[in-house]
């Protein structure tokens, strides 16, 4: 349960790097909190498909290990809004420059 | 004991009925024997029984539970939390970049990862990826893992197919050994590797499942030309 996780959440963090450029540190994590966890379920889908059927065994439907996903970082997105917000305050002090 | 009834299970794809009269029973401490020539259905009925595919009628009974296997979405999964079935399908499920000691830990807990970790040959396979097994030592691995896990029946779909006669010999002893706490189905294209196994032999043809006792009846099946 905890790799399939970690494997969804590499792909939904690698989606809402991308997005910066275009949303803004802010934007990403709503990127991130809203679309990661789909975006990492097609790449998932797409890669590792197989998988699946370890999770089967071990009788977790692919129901649950979405429904588990989704609410993890749904809950996690505020957490790195906060985040966001300390970084560009800091960087609004002039903290991380030099 | 614990017994798996599977009755009427009837599937088509558009216009081509896969299956159409699947009746069998099977009681731990079995193997059953599935042959059937590539298209027949039998990965199929092994999804259909394992809950990843519907079929459109038919009834699976464990003991006095009822699982559905008809085309709704919720009923879909029963099965699977149920954890009454284990499942190797035909392809490689394992993740290819992780090492074998850090999967067996996910699959079996505490003393049970044992029940792997001391398997023959494995101590010389635990420290490599998982990509980079042999055929014959990746299905072993795998045949292993959802051997060792709590379920009392057990699906292999060609456990043997591209294995090395050694690691076959390992599979074969392995699965004699779970015979006594599990019911096993088991399909393979290596006949005699899954006539040898099994208890009990069954051979689908146009989508039906009859039972066979000799070898002939394969020939007379249209599954084999002649007999090595």
């Amino acid at each position: 349960m905890v790799k399939f996780y970690k494997d969804i959440t590499v792909y939904a963090l690698l989606f809402a790097v991308v997005s910066i450029p275009l949303a803004g540190l802010y934007g990403a994590v709503i990127v991130f909190g809203i679309f990661g966890t789909p975006v990492g379920l097609l790449m998932y889908n797409y890669f590792h498909k197989h998988e699946f059927y370890g999770y089967y065994n071990r009788g977790f439907t692919r129901r649950y290990l979405i429904l588990r996903t989704c609410l993890v970082n749904f809950l996690v997105s505020p957490v790195l809004l906060l985040f966001a917000f300390l970084i560009l305050k800091l960087i609004g002090l002039g903290a991380l420059k030099g | 004991m614990a017994l798996l009834k599977v009755n009427g299970i009837r599937k088509s794809f558009g216009a081509k009925s896969i299956l159409e009269i699947v009746d069998f029973d099977l009681k731990t401490g079995e193997i059953l024997g599935v042959f059937g020539r590539n298209g027949s259905g039998k990965s199929t009925l092994l999804k259909i029984i394992f809950g990843t595919q519907t079929a459109e009628g038919g009834t699976l009974k464990i003991n006095e539970s009822h699982y559905p296997v008809r085309k709704k979405i919720w009923h879909k999964s029963e099965i699977i939390k149920s954890q009454c079935i284990g499942y190797l399908p035909q392809f490689s499920f394992l993740p290819q970049g992780a090492k074998v000691w850090d999967v067996i830990p996910q699959y079996l807990k505490g003393q049970e990862q044992d029940l792997v970790f001391q398997a023959p040959r494995m101590p010389k396979i635990a420290s490599r990826k998982v990509g980079e097994l042999s055929m014959g030592e990746r299905r072993y691995l795998e045949v292993l893992l959802i051997g060792n896990l709590d379920h009392p029946f057990l699906l292999l779909d060609e456990p043997f197919s591209m294995v090395e006669p050694l690691f076959k010999e390992l599979i074969h002893e392995f699965l004699l050994s779970l015979k006594a706490k599990k019911g096993i189905l088991v399909t393979d294209h290596y006949y005699q590797d899954v006539w040898q196994l099994s208890d009990k032999k069954m051979v689908l043809t146009n989508g039906k499942l009859s039972l066979v006792s000799e070898l002939n009846e394969l020939i007379e099946a249209g599954y084999l030309r002649s007999i090595n």
